[in-house]
């Protein structure tokens, strides 16, 4: 795969990146960093790639390895303001526009451990359970019992977030 | 909670992060492995400067005749340990390409990689400061403003057994303490990667 070709097969699948980095990074200049260092894996790991497994398969791969062990700017946080813009849109009243649910999500999601983290993407993203063990090396059935804990605690996570309201 | 919904408003936010246009363009510094790697090229470079500085001592540490070519001739074998070292150094900056592995599997790797690299420094460093210690002891030897006829019998170790036993225990001693020193230098260098680590591994 050549330079470009590799750039236009980012373009395409460039949500994953964002979805990625989202997920793992909630200051926005951690968020490109890790945007950054994710397609430099890719491009370092591209020899690797096998034509027979689907691009956007192994990006995920790639991405969540990367994010895993990116190193986040310390010093940089905590962001005040940005910390307390996101934590009055989180604890902002349950309300069933997406936009709000996204919010809360987000505010939720920074309290899950990094395995969880990647799980609960996965399954948004609509893997299989098969799909997301292989991702993630684990067995399929720790998939199932550890998908069902993160959704609980983030269901709890929210339900708190209400709350303190 | 409605992931789909979720899903859909993830999709629908602003997207403020191009592509770049070049993979030149793409700057890589926050990687756990990156700095690694860093650190490593960072002990390469210490250990390329002691080899020059070791074989250009002779040119400001005047040495007998004698001692001079028993210098370089120990002054080798240091040489060809640290090379050895290097090319393990080298081998593992170039094999820290394990991304498209299982999460798991390549945060295993990782561990095992830095682990390896403590493990094999303190034990190479063990061999390197033994091996230093015979060219060290040529330097004080041969320097010495005595007549080279004086000197001989120190640099052909025709010393009594007592004083041959006390040298050797002196250099098991210097090497083990200097292995020790590094160990640690190379544990407090790696030991807050490998926490996170091992943090994350506990995860799974």
């Amino acid at each position: 795969m050549t330079e470009t070709e590799f750039l236009d097969k980012l373009e395409q699948h460039k949500g994953i990146l964002l979805k990625v980095s989202r997920i793992y990074c909630d200051h926005p200049e951690d968020r490109k960093d890790l945007f950054q260092e994710i397609i430099c894996q890719l491009w370092r790991s591209l020899k690797t790639f096998q034509q027979y497994s689907a691009f956007s398969t192994w990006m995920y791969r790639v991405a969540i390895n990367t994010a895993l062990v990116f190193h986040k700017h310390d010093k940089r946080r905590p962001d005040k303001q940005a910390l307390l813009d996101h934590d009055g849109h989180a604890k902002a009243a349950y309300d069933d526009k997406p936009e709000q649910q996204l919010r809360q999500f987000y505010g939720a999601v920074k309290h899950l451990n990094e395995v969880e983290k990647a799980l609960i993407l996965l399954y948004i993203e609509g893997l299989s359970g098969e799909e997301i063990a292989d991702t993630l090396g684990i067995s399929a059935n720790n998939v199932r019992v550890k998908t069902n804990r993160t959704k609980a605690k983030l269901q709890n996570l929210i339900e708190a977030q209400n709350n303190e309201l | 909670m409605n992931f789909d919904d979720i899903k859909k408003a993830m999709e629908d936010e602003p997207n403020d992060l191009p592509v770049p246009l070049s993979v030149k363009d793409i700057k890589s510094s926050h990687s756990l492995m990156k700095k690694i790697k860093n650190r490593l090229i960072i002990e390469i470079l210490i250990s390329l400067l002691l080899i020059v500085v070791l074989m250009i001592n002779p040119s400001w540490n005047k040495m007998h005749e004698t001692a001079q070519s028993l210098y370089y001739l120990t002054v080798f074998n240091v040489v060809m340990v640290i090379l050895g070292f290097i090319l393990f150094q080298l081998k593992t900056i170039n094999d820290f390409k394990v991304y498209d592995l299982t999460s798991r599997q390549s945060i295993e790797m990782f561990i095992i990689k830095i682990k390896s690299v403590i493990e094999v420094g303190k034990y190479f460093s063990f061999g390197i400061f033994a091996a230093l210690c015979l060219p060290v002891f040529i330097i004080y030897v041969g320097s010495v403003h005595v007549p080279e006829s004086h000197i001989q019998k120190y640099l052909h170790l025709n010393i009594p057994w007592w004083q041959m036993a006390l040298f050797i225990a002196g250099v098991i001693l210097i090497a083990f303490l200097g292995s020790v020193y590094n160990w640690k230098i190379l544990q407090k260098m790696y030991s807050k990667q490998l926490q996170n680590l091992e943090k994350i591994i506990k995860q799974f």
